[in-house]
């Protein structure tokens, strides 16, 4: 039923904790992971890797524990933020991580390089952060696995081949039926491809819900006076310039009465206004 | 574990191989100005006892990916042990089949002392002893932590060191006695002496438990490091 279950997780380090964290993600779905630089989605990914140690909690990914039973990973297909591989030519990096996966399948494997326009004579230390980021998802893609976990993905991609790597994602978790969990604080990607959101600030879980509950939560206003005191309970953030405001409200069945401008926020309204709460503008000054 | 040794061995096959040929270089300049071959055998102490620890050191910015890998951490810290072992006699090896050629090229060079169980001890040892202190402190430390750590340890072994020469100092009229055809006479004499005192089947189970002990030390440390270890920087 589920591929990542987190019950209540706690990781402390000096200046930053993770706090209590728990969300699901379901067999073949796509979640993504957003907050801000520092908000903890690192963190998160690292503990699912099993490269931190947890201080609390559950930690299970298909039915394990990352931790304790490495084997586990034979079936993630992961790809960091800063991809690091050993420096060779691909050809022999390959060489070195292949016979690791129980399942690799080289045709793939060579399909997605070609795919991708790299070349097994690559030197890994030369190419672009772009390259390295292609070369990964082609490893992660090679060995059939369960699960993939992206931290960060799409930063350093150019437009064309990030909604390329977004319509690949799909396709593979439809082909493939693999649940994948995707990090980024590029909304708009998270947008496009998520089954399900979770949200993460300052190491806590804000909101981890499917697409569709995350939008049907939120309102967002706009007025030209102050914040109706009827919404006031409701009230996520506010933007006020001269003359006019803008808010984010949990739902209100009767805000469209209230305010004259009502709409559906998107996620990066969510995640802004969130960040923001009701402080002023840091950047006006 | 296999996998992870041959993983070792694929990605740094470079640097075991230069290793070596640096050795079989050394040695060969090394008979000329050697006169009884001791130099020589230095060289077969001092490269062979660093080999496991620069493999570490090649690996350990990996250490991400590595335990991103189904790989069990354990195993990382065996296969890292086991591995360097492995290479470093092997070199050994290499190097006392070399030392047999080329001590054909000089008469005064006797590499004899080397074909017993005494001189190879004297080579195999400060493979182990190296590599039991510097890896707890590379499998707790990051790379450049683990540096600061190791200078201060260096700093100590130094001041140790300063003290055996004096102890050297102390003793070098004896040393005189010992035949200068030896290697390493003063010390491959005491310890010469020491098996003829304890029998030389006791002095081999004292060695054995020796280092058998220095190695549950160190790898059970390093397991319990690693196992508590955050790989990757912290957000």
């Amino acid at each position: 039923m589920y591929t990542i279950k987190l019950d209540n997780v706690t990781k402390s380090f000096k200046g930053f904790t993770l706090d209590n964290v728990s969300f699901h993600l379901k067999n073949d779905c796509i979640m993504g992971l957003i907050g801000s630089n520092g908000a903890g989605k690192t963190t998160i990914i690292k503990l699912l890797m099993g490269l931190y140690v947890k201080d609390q909690g559950i930690i299970s990914v298909l039915g394990d524990d990352p931790f304790k039973t490495p084997s586990i990973k034979d079936k993630i297909g992961f790809v960091y933020d800063n991809p690091q591989f050993y420096d060779f030519k691909l050809k022999k990096i390959t060489k070195i991580i292949r016979p690791f996966y129980n399942n690799w399948d080289h045709s793939v494997y060579e399909k997605y390089i070609k795919a991708f326009k790299l070349s097994d004579t690559m030197r890994f230390k030369t190419m672009s952060r772009g390259m390295k980021l292609k070369y990964n998802l082609a490893i992660a893609l090679s060995h059939h696995a369960k699960l993939l976990i992206l931290d960060e993905p799409t930063s350093g991609l150019d437009p064309v081949f990030r909604n390329d790597f977004l319509s690949l994602l799909l396709n593979i978790r439809d082909k493939e039926k693999l649940s994948i969990l995707f990090s980024s604080h590029i909304t708009d990607d998270v947008e496009k491809i998520a089954d399900s959101i979770t949200y993460i600030r300052s190491g806590k879980i804000i909101i981890s819900d499917t697409k569709a509950n995350v939008f049907n939560s939120f309102q967002l206003i706009k007025g030209s006076n102050s914040l109706p005191k009827a919404l006031n309970d409701h009230l996520i953030g506010i933007e006020k310039k001269q003359d006019n405001f803008t808010a984010l409200i949990t739902y209100h069945p009767n805000a469209e009465e209230i305010c004259t401008t009502v709409s559906l926020p998107t996620l990066e309204d969510i995640m802004y206004f969130h960040e923001r709460g009701e402080s002023y503008d840091a950047f006006n000054l | 574990m296999m996998r992870l040794i041959c993983k070792d061995f694929k990605a740094f096959k470079h640097i075991i191989v230069f290793q070596t040929l640096i050795i079989l270089m050394m040695m060969s300049f090394g008979i000329f100005i050697d006169h009884n071959g001791t130099l020589t055998a230095l060289v077969l102490i001092i490269y062979p006892m660093t080999l496991p620890t620069v493999l570490l050191l090649n690996d350990i910015k990996y250490e991400r990916l590595v335990i991103s890998l189904p790989v069990n951490r354990y195993q990382f810290v065996f296969s890292k042990y086991l591995g360097g072992f492995i290479f470093a006699f092997l070199i050994i090896v290499i190097g006392l089949v070399y030392s047999y050629i080329i001590s054909n090229f000089k008469a005064s060079i006797d590499f004899n002392p080397l074909y017993s169980i005494t001189g190879f001890l004297i080579l195999c040892f400060p493979v182990v002893l190296c590599s039991s202190f510097l890896f707890p402190v590379y499998f707790r430390f990051s790379k450049s932590k683990a540096s600061g750590v190791i200078i201060l340890m260096f700093a100590i072994i130094l001041i140790g060191l300063i003290l055996g020469l004096v102890y050297l100092e102390k003793t070098l009229e004896a040393s005189m006695q010992y035949s200068k055809e030896d290697i390493f006479p003063v010390i491959t004499s005491h310890i010469t002496n020491y098996i003829n005192n304890v029998g030389q089947n006791m002095f081999l189970v004292q060695v054995i438990i020796s280092v058998c002990t220095l190695l549950t030390l160190s790898i059970g440390m390093s397991l319990l490091l690693i196992s508590k270890k955050d790989i990757g920087d912290p957000s």
